[in-house]
């Protein structure tokens, strides 16, 4: 349908860091939610890389980074060559036509006090994507109907009266008004009937293939993940730790935090129980460390050595597509 | 679809009436609106038609039992008391009205202020709130009041206003704090949505019922201040309001006389101000929130 | 077989002004003895409501309408109140949805324990000398009795769930959603415990959850639960290897499989209203084989194979 190839990294995040204050007259402790994070979404064609971590990792953060929503502290974020915190109000409204979003709670990204259509209405309006209201009901229908949605099905609605299966396609469907390259997903499923993700998972591989649109694709589903997209970066609170390749990531995880989720997570077949393929169990580790210094998963890290405690593994290449930071795999 | 073009006109007026009909079923917004609207006629349109004479002391006989002359009586400085009742209504209720909008008009911008703006500016509103808050009311009231020689109600209402701006403030903050973090804020900014844009029409929208009923709970603790002034004595003594009425049915010993036509009829007007109000807060939530509508 | 617990024909309705809410409509299924049991539904399919009635939890306008359940030869449902009173958390437990979040925050994780435990007949000087060994059960060093429950993550706030819950030795647990909003490795650790205990105790669990990665993980047989009836009922293995209500199998091809390449499915349209729920076999609107009986008559619930239960007119 609309193929804008690129030759360039489309997106490039460079030393990202995020850190939340307690307040200007207050002396509360600080977070650091993202911290140095780097990463690139190839433009060449449409690639969904899954942001995965669990509660607290900073994926979320990530997502909101990468959208301008929220301030960064420090870092980069250069889309098709240009620094978006350095762009003029032309670029930057370029920049929001390009890269859209659908986030995960159904119910919370809807003013309970307007109709649905006023979801739809509000990107035509401000990037001016038509020139009348013919245009843009046309517009809408289109978007409707790449997310398998019927206008009369929702349009003239209020939010409480869609299901949340609706209302999420709904939102897919908003995010296509603008024609993006780059769509950020956060939990796009999660909140949605297991019985039902399966389609809106299908919606917007769909979308990858006629539209060319690549994904952000931010969820703690490991089996979600490696679904729907290509490559993975693993999060831990904040720091990249296991990063390429999805199916080799998953395949064969090197560090000891992936161990763990994989052989935790739990598979929907009685015959490959926790017990048959524990890679690593978890165990109750009291390690003390430092604030700040050494590996962050030091305090849990059932492989931990000496070092760990006092260094920060950097990243390694153990394959290729496959990288790792974690001391164990340091030459 | 623009703003001003006939579409957006029909869905707005379509919107309106769709309220309208919501507000039809609520039980408590109908009875709240029964005792407002008939005290809004006594308090408002009545005084243009009833002759002041009534006030002036030794202007009828005193201490009359109603009758066909007089519906409520006459009271023991000979004035009457349905006369009395009509401006004092009208009186307590400009207080009510003062100090509730005025109450509300200052928290409501300084809150509002702190809440979006967050930073330094959000700590110092915040720190000049919380002083404000700590100050004790009633006895700052009751010395100002003992203390001014010209206390005219004008004067008065402001005074209550200034006393009821911090718990607005910190009711509007929270709840800006909370509403920009939801998730059709986000949206909106994503759909290009500017800093006015989202302030006027996602967060207005959802505050806009707080507003009101902050503002009933203003006027209702304004109304209750001036009249607890009133009986020790102390409220504005050239006007006359309801809590006036009381005190000197009161000093009067009305209860014991057995006067109830001249002790009942402000009370109860306070008492259905105060429930009506209330009913109303009820009725608007119920309008505007839609997880408790019926 | 030994049977623990054998639920007839359960109905629980929600009755609001002018309807009923028919959230267990007509449900029959057994639990053994030393064995765990899972239901499986998604959200409007009941599953808490039944959870709640099993156990005669429920307060208007909440109504146990008809059926029976009988806990080892006794019928909850019909026992007085004493007896009943007896039967909490000395021989029938109740971990509810949301547990963690339900510990009073200003009592000590010893003074809550000691709290379940003399509520039903424990003396304070037997109850304290058991604390310990509780907490080690769940796997939490015994610094925590001394703690908050504020102190605590939400992994360990399950398991001093858990260890309450326990306590007194029950017979039958009935655990809903005991893992969501946990993270992963955290979920394996309580879900591994709970299964620990129940083996040490020889009692029976009931494991309600929409989750059904983990009820193949954990439990012995399944019952698949559809807008307020039981569809399909057999040993784990054989439902997921060959599951035979087109429900069930919708769900298997919805879910993915980390390492394995299928192509998921959803399936079609959404669950029920259970207020108005359609006539005849509530799956049919989105059922692909849907036929005219379907349509018409509801399918009886019964044994099609060992230990095999559907409800579902292919299978007659």
């Amino acid at each position: 349908m609309y193929r804008h190839a690129y030759n360039n990294p489309l997106l490039e995040v460079k030393h990202l860091v995020k850190v939340f204050t307690g307040g200007g007259l207050s002396r509360g402790k600080s977070l650091t939610a993202v911290d140095d994070l780097s990463f690139e979404i190839p433009g060449d064609k449409a690639h969904v890389t899954a942001l995965v971590g669990e509660s607290g990792s900073g994926k979320t953060t990530t997502g909101l980074l990468v959208l301008g929503i929220i301030p960064m502290t420090s870092g980069q974020i250069i889309y098709k060559g240009k620094n978006i915190w350095k762009m003029d109000k032309k670029g930057w409204m370029g920049y929001r036509k390009e890269v859209q979003a659908v986030f995960q709670d159904p119910y919370e990204v809807y003013n309970p006090f307007y109709k649905v259509d006023r979801v739809l209405e509000l990107p035509i309006k401000n990037f001016k994507l038509a020139s009348s209201g013919e245009e843009g009901r046309k517009l809408i229908v289109e978007a409707l109907d790449a997310v398998n949605l019927t206008p009369e099905e929702v349009l003239g609605k209020y939010p409480h009266q869609l299901s949340g299966g609706q209302r999420q396609r709904l939102m897919i469907a908003r995010a296509l008004l603008t024609r993006p390259r780059l769509i950020v997903a956060d939990e796009p499923v999660s909140m949605v009937d297991a019985s039902l993700r399966a389609g809106i998972l299908n919606t917007m591989l769909n979308l990858k293939k006629a539209y060319g649109i690549s994904f952000i694709f931010i969820t703690h589903d490991l089996s979600v993940a490696d679904y729907f997209s290509d490559d993975i970066i693993v999060l831990y609170r904040g720091s990249n730790v296991e990063s390429g390749d999805i199916k080799k990531v998953l395949g064969r995880p090197a560090h000891p935090y992936l161990q763990l989720l994989v052989s935790s997570i739990p598979l929907p077949d009685p015959e490959k129980r926790w017990k048959a393929r524990t890679m690593l169990k978890a165990e109750e580790i009291t390690r003390r460390r430092g604030e700040g210094i050494g590996c962050k998963f030091y305090s849990r890290c059932p492989k931990a050595l000496d070092i760990c405690a006092n260094t920060r593994p950097s990243s390694v290449q153990i394959d290729k597509d496959h990288f790792v930071s974690c001391h164990l795999y340091s030459k | 679809m623009k703003e001003g073009s006939p579409q957006g006109f029909l869905s707005r007026a379509l919107k309106i009436s769709a309220r309208l009909s919501m507000a039809r079923k609520s039980r408590a917004l109908i009875a709240g609106l029964c005792l407002i609207l008939p005290l809004l006629f006594l308090g408002f349109i009545l005084p243009l038609v009833v002759p002041r004479r009534g006030l002036s002391m030794a202007a009828y006989p005193r201490d009359l039992s109603p009758s066909f002359e007089h519906i409520l009586g006459t009271d023991s400085l000979g004035r009457d008391i349905f006369t009395l009742l009509i401006y004092g209504l009208q009186q307590s209720l400009i207080i009510g009205l003062i100090a509730g909008t005025v109450g509300i008009a200052l928290g409501v911008l300084i809150g509002f202020t702190a809440g979006y703006k967050g930073g330094f500016t959000d700590d110092l509103l915040r720190s000049t709130t919380d002083t404000f808050l700590v100050i004790p009311t009633w006895p700052l009231l009751v010395i100002l009041s003992g203390y001014l020689k010209a206390l005219t109600v004008p004067l008065l209402a402001l005074l209550l206003a200034a006393f009821s701006w911090p718990g607005a403030a910190r009711g509007m903050r929270s709840q800006v704090l909370s509403l920009k973090e939801r998730g059709f804020v986000r949206l909106a900014k994503l759909s290009g949505e500017g800093d006015l844009g989202i302030i006027f029409k996602e967060i207005a929208p959802n505050i806009f019922p707080y507003i009101v009923m902050m503002f009933g709970g203003s006027m209702t603790g304004a109304m209750v201040s001036e009249v607890a002034l009133e009986l020790i004595g102390l409220g504005p003594s050239e006007s006359n309001t309801l809590g006036l009425i009381i005190y000197w049915a009161m000093f009067y010993g009305a209860t014991v006389r057995r006067m109830w036509w001249w002790i009942a009829p402000p009370i109860i007007c306070l008492v259905a101000l105060f429930l009506g109000l209330q009913l109303l807060n009820i009725g608007l939530d119920e309008v505007y929130n839609p997880r408790i509508r019926r | 077989m030994p049977e623990l617990l054998n639920v007839k024909d359960l109905r629980v309705y929600y009755r609001i002004p002018g309807a009923s809410v028919r959230a267990v409509d007509g449900l029959s299924f057994t639990v053994k003895k030393n064995e765990v049991f899972g239901i499986v539904g998604e959200s409007g399919s009941g599953k808490t409501t039944l959870a709640v009635g099993i156990l005669r939890l429920n307060k208007p306008p909440c109504f146990v309408e008809s059926g029976e359940v009988i806990f080892d030869g006794e019928d909850i449902l019909r026992i007085p109140e004493g007896r009943l009173r007896e039967l909490r958390l000395t021989h029938l437990s109740y971990i509810p949805q949301s547990a963690m979040n339900a510990l009073n925050p200003v009592l000590r994780v010893r003074d809550q324990l000691l709290d379940a435990m003399e509520s039903h007949g424990m003396r304070r000087s037997e109850g304290q000398a058991r604390i310990k060994e509780l907490l080690e059960m769940v796997g939490l060093p015994p610094e925590v009795a001394g703690m908050y429950p504020h102190e605590l993550s939400g992994g360990m706030k399950q398991r001093v769930i858990i260890a309450i819950a326990t306590a007194m030795k029950p017979k039958l647990i009935v655990a809903d959603e005991p893992t969501t909003a946990l993270d992963v490795v955290v979920q394996r650790r309580v879900l591994e415990f709970l299964l620990e205990i129940r083996e040490k105790l020889g009692a029976s669990l009931i494991v309600i959850t929409h989750d059904i990665a983990v009820q193949a993980e954990i439990v012995d047989r399944l019952g698949v639960m559809y807008a307020g009836k039981m569809v399909e009922i057999g040993n784990v293995h054989d439902i997921f290897k060959d599951p035979l209500h087109p429900y069930t199998s919708g769900l298997m091809m919805s879910t993915p499989i980390l390492g394995e390449k299928k192509a998921l499915e959803s399936i079609p349209g959404t669950p029920p209203s259970l207020i108005n729920p359609p006539p005849g076999c509530r799956f049919h609107p989105r059922c692909p084989f849907a036929s005219e009986e379907c349509k018409r008559m509801e399918p009886p619930f019964h044994e099609v194979g060992a230990s095999r239960f559907v409800a579902c007119w292919r299978y007659k």
